[in-house]
């Protein structure tokens, strides 16, 4: 594997953790391909990428709940199997994942010193002493709320912050953060940073998976950019890397699918318009226009506010000011049942599986289900025939594999499933169509399916909002691009297909907004 | 700065205690009501009355909050009562055994009933309400099967004198309640295993995480629960002095009743074992109350019903609070850059 120079850092900066071409795959896509990364001692070292670039996989490989195809991982230089997670802690590996692992009902001592507690089935716990030895772990992190608190009156922040000291508490030497700063708000996160400045200057050798550049520019010495599953370039100092250098490792360049065909006219007429449009979940007041025939892209890193303004739109979260126009009038859409039946707006959620599908019924139930109230005869009788025809036509039009109308939806491919997600919606005929992260976790092949589908529609006259955070897709799609990040609307860009103009400049704005 | 300073902890407090605090309440406004209202409340008598009452429903009660804060539920806690009351009157009757090992075998069968349901939660994947649905079922069978649904009335004078034993006027039974109630009281705040299944209650996902052996917390708890329910069958078989096999079968409302009035999360990982018994109490001076003012005992159940009802409201009302402050602090600290208008 790749030397490194070690520019600006002691010879005294030995490797702690080595991976050296480590390869994972899952069936249909290889999530990880010959990953190499070297983690040195006392070192805050950032694991960037794009979302689906393989970072969590890499983590989870690390941490032993994956194990490897392929590749060695070393620690300290000797090669190393580990087979579960407790075999990582006992290499002294923490790891805090994105999700919460707390106890919420437990006190922060309790939380932080959870080993106390389990396997000691018939001993007494004295809870003074597990607060009182707690103490010093919480105040390694900065901690300075009493051990005797509950987990779950504090604040997302201070509960990542017991995380990180239980992991401390488990003499963890090498720590594992997944985006840490997520969830948490910038006075929380300053303070975060501070602490993992802190424990470096004690030895602590830290992973930090972010996609917060500035955060990266702040706290770490080197870098490993991951694309597609791959090294985008071997672990470097990051003071050789300018921020733009950096944004063009996560970017790359656009994979090699055909372009679509130029969109010819597009009508100008607008369609739906908001004015400083926010809710509960999307306080920052938005405004924006969609035309007819129109492919808007969102483009946003995850949690950049997209679904949320989405949710305020068709009426799942109320909003709280601001207006809605739709063909210049102002609206009220009161739910997401009017703003389909009355309104004429769809929304394909990101999360087909919880909110899009109904896993256990049949496909022609599933697509019908927008259009039964068309389906209903005079008598309130259903029409099992004609809700059959209806999803016979939207298979053929949208090529699902299926082998019966009747087949559950369970049982298809995340690809076709996506497809009777989209059926659904267009069985109403929508006006205006939301979709949100239409391709995650899909196969190319469906995926560029579902860019022509998309593109069709759009075609026929079709408004469409596209929320995605795939920057290929979105560039490829979009006849407009919106940039999103903390909530907010940061730019409003033309798009002129020219992937690494585009990509650079939207990248720009989002670390520019952050920084 | 530490990040103490940005999270303010004042507000999930109010749930937590919520419960047992307005159980509490209740308790003190029914009683005072009564006291007013109803001459004969106020006597050794009736005292008498509802602490044999209580005593019965507050074991049933920790009966289903223990798999409660385990995350889990059990339909079968009074069919489990129910068996165990005819088991150990029948041994006792037909087989001769003493009083106390016929109770200790009593106590061992409710252990094994409700293991056998931990077991089958886990090795099966199925939902604990459609395993307790059936082994209810099953275990209500085996009882009138082996009784014809005749009860045992000849069961050893040493056995039934428990039943109207006083310590100090203060019924046995009662005591042997306060005694079990302590008991859990210290399993849960002090005992290694007891943090262990109200970890698993409260994040199953992260006690795993954490290395609590999920499987076999749950196999525990119901085998406790199971435990609890044949006690809980003893005291009443004692009380009666006769073993009914019809024992057990309205305590699945009370059980679920008393333990969500005093505060028990129905999703897990909290009890408060003060506010299950102040939530039997409530529940039992309901019922007392109607027969001193001569009501039909039979407006027992609404009232019940209405009771859960209005504990449910109270938790809701708390739960969505506290997500509003939630969602107001994280937005807190994001700028507002554009002004705001509209309504």
């Amino acid at each position: 594997m790749p030397e490194i120079a070690a520019a600006g850092t002691g010879a005294s900066w030995q490797p702690v953790l080595e991976l050296d071409r480590i390869s994972k795959g899952f069936p249909g896509v290889q999530a990880l391909d010959q990953v190499s990364l070297t983690l040195r001692q006392g070192e805050v070292h950032a694991l960037l990428g794009e979302n689906g670039a393989g970072k969590s996989t890499l983590i989870k490989v690390i941490t032993g709940v994956y194990q490897a195809d392929a590749g060695k991982y070393r620690i300290d230089g000797r090669e190393i199997r580990v087979a579960s997670p407790r075999e990582a802690f006992s290499h002294g590996i923490g790891v805090v994942h994105q999700e919460r692992s707390l106890i919420p009902t437990f006190t922060a001592g309790e939380n932080v010193l959870i080993e106390r507690i389990v396997g000691k089935a018939l001993h007494r716990i004295d809870r003074a002493r597990i607060h009182r030895d707690a103490t010093p772990f919480m105040e390694m992190v900065g901690l300075s709320i009493s051990p005797s608190h509950r987990v779950e009156s504090l604040s997302p922040a201070q509960k990542q912050l017991i995380e990180i000291a239980r992991a401390l508490s488990l003499n963890a030497r090498i720590l594992l953060l997944d985006e840490p700063t997520a969830s948490i708000s910038l006075n929380e996160a300053d303070s975060l940073l501070r602490t993992i400045h802190r424990l470096k200057g004690q030895g602590v050798s830290i992973l930090y998976v972010t996609h917060k550049l500035e955060e990266v520019y702040e706290i770490c010495d080197s870098v490993t950019v991951l694309r597609d599953g791959k090294n985008a370039a071997p672990t470097s100092p990051l003071s050789e890397l300018s921020r733009d250098q950096l944004i063009a490792r996560m970017i790359g360049r656009s994979h090699s699918n055909a372009p679509l065909p130029r969109r010819t006219d597009i009508d100008r007429k607008v369609v739906l318009e908001a004015s400083a449009l926010q809710s509960a979940h999307s306080p920052i007041p938005a405004s924006f226009r969609l035309t007819r025939g129109e492919i808007l892209g969102w483009y946003g890193l995850v949690g950049a506010g997209r679904t949320e303004l989405a949710r305020a739109i068709i009426g799942a979260d109320k909003p709280t000011g601001g207006s809605l126009l739709l063909h210049g009038r102002s609206v009220r859409i009161a739910s997401v049942a009017s703003a389909l039946s009355r309104w004429r707006i769809g929304y394909i959620s990101e999360n087909r599986q919880e909110e899009g599908l109904f896993l256990t019924h049949p496909i022609a139930r599933n697509i019908a289900v927008t259009i039964w109230n068309r389906l209903r005869r005079a008598i309130g009788l259903f029409d099992v025939q004609a809700e059959r025809k209806a999803a016979e036509e939207y298979r053929a039009a949208l090529g699902i594999k299926m082998t019966s109308a009747r087949q559950l939806v369970g049982t298809l491919s995340g690809g076709n499933q996506q497809k009777v997600s989209v059926a659904k919606w267009l069985a109403v005929r929508p006006e205006i169509l939301i979709i949100d992260e239409p391709t995650v976790g899909i196969d190319v092949g469906t995926k560029y399916e579902l860019h022509q589908l998309i593109w069709n529609l759009a075609e026929e006259g079709m408004s469409i909002i596209l929320i995605s955070s795939d920057m290929p897709e979105i560039v490829r799609l979009a006849d407009r691009i919106l940039v999103f990040s903390s909530n907010r609307i940061v730019a409003d860009l033309p798009n002129d297909r020219n992937y690494d103009a585009m990509s650079r400049e939207i990248m720009g704005r989002i670390v520019g907004d952050k920084a | 700065m530490t990040a103490s300073e940005t999270g303010p902890a004042r507000r999930r407090r109010v749930r937590t205690t919520g419960g047992p605090l307005s159980a509490a309440i209740g308790v003190v406004i029914i009683s005072a009501v009564l006291s007013a209202v109803a001459p004969q409340f106020l006597s050794l008598d009736n005292f008498q009355v509802i602490a044999y009452s209580l005593a019965n429903l507050a074991v049933v009660a920790f009966a289903q909050m223990v798999v409660l804060a385990a995350g889990g539920m059990d339909l079968s806690v009074g069919a489990i009562g129910g068996l165990t009351a005819v088991i150990v009157g029948g041994l006792m009757e037909t087989l001769h055994v003493p009083p106390v090992p016929a109770v200790l075998a009593g106590i061992l069968l409710g252990a094994v009933c409700g293991a056998i349901n931990g077991i089958l939660v886990v090795r099966t994947g199925l939902s604990a309400f459609i395993v307790t649905l059936a082994t209810a079922s099953v275990y209500t069978g085996l009882n009138l099967g082996i009784t014809s649904g005749k009860p045992f009335y000849y069961l050893p004078d040493s056995f039934k004198v428990i039943g109207g034993m006083t310590v100090a006027g203060v019924p046995l039974l009662f005591i042997v309640m306060l005694v079990i109630a302590a008991a859990l009281g210290l399993l849960f705040s002090q005992i290694g295993l007891g943090r262990q299944l109200l970890a698993v209650g409260a994040n199953q996902r992260a006690a795993e995480l954490a290395g609590v052996p999920v499987a076999r917390s749950r196999v525990i708890v119901h085998g406790l629960s199971g435990m609890l329910a044949a006690i809980a069958g003893i005291i009443l078989t004692a009380r009666l002095g006769v073993a009914q096999p019809t024992i057990g079968t309205d305590w699945l409302l009370s059980s679920f009743a008393a333990p969500i009035i005093g505060g028990t999360l129905l999703s897990g990982g909290y009890l408060s074992i003060p506010g299950v018994v102040f939530g039997a109490l409530l529940l039992t001076l309901v019922a007392n109350g109607l027969v001193q003012l001569n009501i039909d005992p039979y407006w027992t159940q609404l009232v019940s019903g209405l009771m859960i009802l209005a504990a449910g409201a109270i938790d809701r009302v708390h739960a969505v609070t506290v997500q509003r402050l939630e969602r107001a602090e994280r937005f807190a600290a994001i700028p507002v850059s554009a002004p705001r208008e509209g309504s």
